[in-house]
């Protein structure tokens, strides 16, 4: 029985993981009806931008007396500078290849993608190899009954929680949210009601890379290790979170990150040497998914117009 | 108030609007006239920037509007009611009426008393506040994209075939609340096809043809000329 608890929890984790990356990407899919594809990568970047700044707090001597405040001061920073970042590939990228066709814009999001990953290589020390990633979160945790729940799981579950929410309120209730859905049903009729829309994109593009800052962050103190290339894996399971949900669907995105951490922990516990295809599982549910119900569970089944 | 001088739209080779000019006065409704593919959409769209001009320009109490974005030009005091109504499908009722508002005034207020006679006027909106607008029939979205558009006071209002599609009742309706609009005050640019309703209650009246302007006058000289009366009226 704690056998199946221990991996209820971590099923939780790996699903907050790729719910956070999931709702990011399904935002640009949403809004522009672009697949971003790297927005793995921003969550990299996020992973890399922290380890510095830690090492450098630490070596200032600041953690020890105030690392319950140096941490949060330093996730947030890391959080508004790859908010920044999603602000620039709007500028540079995006609002110059936004009359293109889409294909073309996800092209270059791919390029992005990969900027982001050799510059990492390039620049970071040693970038080429695996690093070790600092523990941020509270270590011990609660005993229940012989199950440990440790802090550190349950700050990465309540910080995902945390953030769906803040991200429904300001998509459901918020003057900008509103903007973002009805730009995202007719861009036209949105700019004749008088709404901005390169301003609607840009915050589009604050908040998912500010929101693969956070992931990348969270990704990283859950494995305790930062490679400069995870982020294709990373954007494809969101992309395949978001895909399993349907695609451009906020709800979606949670259901499809939720139910991929799932299969995934599952999967690799209970078939015999499933651990080593613990990806195959996600990406067969995926191909199912593509197969038998492209729209997703959520999504709304796409008519041929005649 | 709005004049529209010599426009030129081409989408790539084609013309689409040669040399068309027009103009409103403060107070009136302007209607313009023309079958399918005479350009009529494609004139509102000029006039609110969501299609480029190739040429000539077009200016709104004697302010140049040609290099404004869409937001800064509705922003004038200029309200549209698009073709095809334009309402957000998967928007309930309610946010739809708030899109009216929300993104060029700031008084939450105002707003709600203006959806509230929204609901007044069409109860059947109040009673579906919260459903998706997708879900409305084609007649209570002709109602939702109205009241959409009075949720501002405009300057202008920009109708673009509001009748489309709509039962005779419906359409008596629509025109009934466009003259309630106009006796208000309120300047209209009416482009229809239902020639017959816009011509018994405008002012003045543009006839298109691919593209150009091969008529305008008083709704009189319209009404009386040959070719209007042959065209629209024939069948009558």
């Amino acid at each position: 029985m704690n056998t199946f608890f221990q991996l209820l929890i971590s099923a939780l984790l790996v699903s907050s993981l790729y719910t956070l990356v999931a709702v990011g990407f399904t935002m640009y899919v949403g809004v522009i009806n672009l697949a971003n594809f790297s927005h793995g990568d921003t969550c990299v970047m996020g992973t890399f931008l922290l380890m510095p700044l830690f090492l450098f707090a630490t070596k200032m001597g600041w953690m020890t007396p105030l690392a319950g405040l140096v941490i949060p001061a330093l996730i947030i920073l890391v959080i508004l500078v790859t908010g920044l970042w999603g602000a620039g590939i709007y500028k540079i990228l995006v609002k110059p290849l936004l009359v293109a066709p889409r294909l073309i814009l996800l092209l270059a999001s791919v390029a992005a993608g990969q900027v982001i990953r050799e510059a990492i290589r390039v620049i970071y020390p040693n970038g080429s190899n695996p690093q070790v990633f600092p523990k941020l979160l509270p270590s011990g945790g609660i005993e229940l009954s012989g199950l440990t729940l440790g802090y550190d799981s349950l700050t990465i579950i309540f910080l995902t929680i945390a953030c769906i929410i803040s991200l429904n309120f300001i998509i459901q209730r918020t003057k900008m949210g509103l903007a973002m859905r009805a730009v995202s049903q007719n861009s036209d009729v949105s700019q004749i009601m008088g709404i901005n829309i390169e301003k609607t994109i840009i915050s589009v593009f604050i908040l998912g890379s500010a929101l693969a800052g956070l992931a990348g962050i969270l990704n990283g103190t859950y494995y305790g290790i930062a490679k400069f290339n995870l982020g294709s894996n990373l954007g494809i399971k969101g992309f395949s979170a978001a895909v399993i949900g349907g695609l451009g669907d906020f709800q979606g995105a949670i259901i499809g990150g939720v139910l991929l951490g799932f299969i995934e922990v599952f999967a690799s516990a209970y078939i015999p040497n499933g651990s080593q295809y613990q990806d195959v599982f996600s990406f067969l549910a995926v191909i199912a998914f593509l197969i038998f119900r492209p729209s997703g569970i959520l999504g709304e089944k796409i008519f041929e117009k005649v | 108030m709005l004049e529209v001088n010599a426009i030129n739209v081409k989408y790539g080779k084609s013309i689409v609007l040669q040399d068309v000019s027009l103009s409103i006065q403060q107070g009136e409704i302007v209607t313009i006239l023309g079958p399918n593919g005479s350009g009529k959409t494609t004139l509102v769209r000029s006039i609110v920037g969501l299609t480029p001009i190739t040429s000539g320009e077009v200016n709104f109490f004697g302010q140049k509007l040609n290099h404004l974005k869409s937001h800064q030009i509705v922003a004038k005091g200029i309200v549209v009611v698009p073709e095809g109504r334009g309402i957000f499908p998967k928007l309930s009722v309610e946010d739809n009426l708030r899109t009216g508002y929300i993104f060029l005034e700031n008084d939450r207020d105002v707003m709600l008393e203006k959806i509230q006679d929204a609901y007044t006027r069409f109860p059947i909106l109040g009673q579906r506040r919260n459903q998706l607008a997708g879900t409305l029939s084609g007649g209570e979205q002709t109602m939702l994209a109205v009241s959409r558009a009075m949720m501002r006071k405009p300057k202008l209002l920009l109708m673009d075939e509001p009748s489309l599609g709509l039962s005779p009742k419906l359409v008596q309706q629509t025109f009934n609340i466009i003259q309630e609009l106009h006796q208000a005050g309120t300047s209209i640019l009416l482009i229809e096809q239902n020639a017959v309703k816009a011509l018994a209650i405008c002012d003045r009246g543009y006839i298109l043809q691919k593209g150009k302007v091969v008529l305008n006058g008083p709704k009189q000289l319209l009404i009386s000329d040959e070719r209007v009366h042959k065209a629209y009226f024939a069948m009558e």
